[in-house]
């Protein structure tokens, strides 16, 4: 993770600092105020709950949406299309296949492209795309591959 | 701290916390205005939103009589990823309780 998260470990400990509502359950639910404050004492439930690194920040909705086409606006109102092909965890984000577009409206493709996360003011999200189950799936490979790791681990000291 | 309840502010993020899955005001540097509903934030402020509307206040100047005037440029956006160090305040909707 970022610097900025490890120099906040201890905030993070108390809270968990990424919320993300289930919309499942807001979907399911009708808009009185009391079915509301339901799906928002589940929500502090699953809090408690041990809360992965990677989803202690937004920064794990760029990396479940690796591969799908955004369209990013930067500070100064130019725009990018372009398909991600890695943030890290500044949220520096890497495009291919872009195309930059200008205030002055003049178009310019370009195959890659790194955007320094200080320049972006907003990033589009296309709406066909349900997050949760992305947010999902990638938190499955994660999980997957740290079994993976443990599993590597606990062998090496016996080959030896 | 652990055994928090449900409704109550501790903290200043609590109250954004509170506004998930609401409609939101946002206001954001260089007279943009956001509203929409919150799905996600993190501790920089990042969030993201559904169903937006940009409100973009543009001050022109009429070079005849040298008014300026000001003019809102509105666009809708499904879903919007904002950056946070370019928020500057953030508004829950009104609760009537």
């Amino acid at each position: 993770m970022s610097i900025v998260s490890k120099r906040n470990d201890r905030d993070i400990a108390s809270n968990s600092n990424t919320n993300i509502v289930n919309k499942k359950t807001s979907e399911t639910t009708t808009t009185t105020t009391t079915n509301i404050s339901t799906t928002k004492l589940e929500h502090t439930k699953k809090k408690k709950k041990f809360v992965a690194k990677e989803f202690q920040s937004l920064l794990c909705v760029f990396t479940a949406l690796r591969g799908t086409q955004i369209t990013i606006q930067l500070r100064s109102n130019c725009e990018i299309y372009g398909t991600i092909v890695n943030v890290d965890a500044f949220l520096n984000i890497e495009l291919s296949n872009a195309t930059l577009t200008n205030r002055f409206n003049k178009k310019e493709n370009v195959q890659e492209i790194l955007i320094q996360s200080r320049n972006i003011r907003f990033i589009q999200i296309p709406d066909k795309i349900d997050l949760n189950s992305l947010l999902y799936l990638y938190s499955k490979q994660l999980s997957q591959s740290k079994k993976k790791y443990e599993r590597t681990m606990r062998k090496a000291p016996s080959t030896k | 701290m652990d055994k928090r309840e449900e409704g109550s502010v501790e903290e200043p993020l609590d109250l954004i916390r509170l506004s998930l899955d609401e409609r939101i005001f946002v206001k954001m540097r260089q007279d943009r205005e956001l509203r929409g509903k919150l799905h996600a934030y993190d501790q920089h402020l990042n969030m993201i939103l559904s169903d937006v509307e940009e409100t973009i206040k543009v001050v022109e100047k009429d070079e005849e009589t040298d008014e300026e005037i000001i003019r809102n440029i509105k666009r809708n956006i499904k879903m919007l990823f904002v950056r946070g160090d370019g928020v500057i305040l953030i508004s829950p909707p009104l609760r009537t309780s």
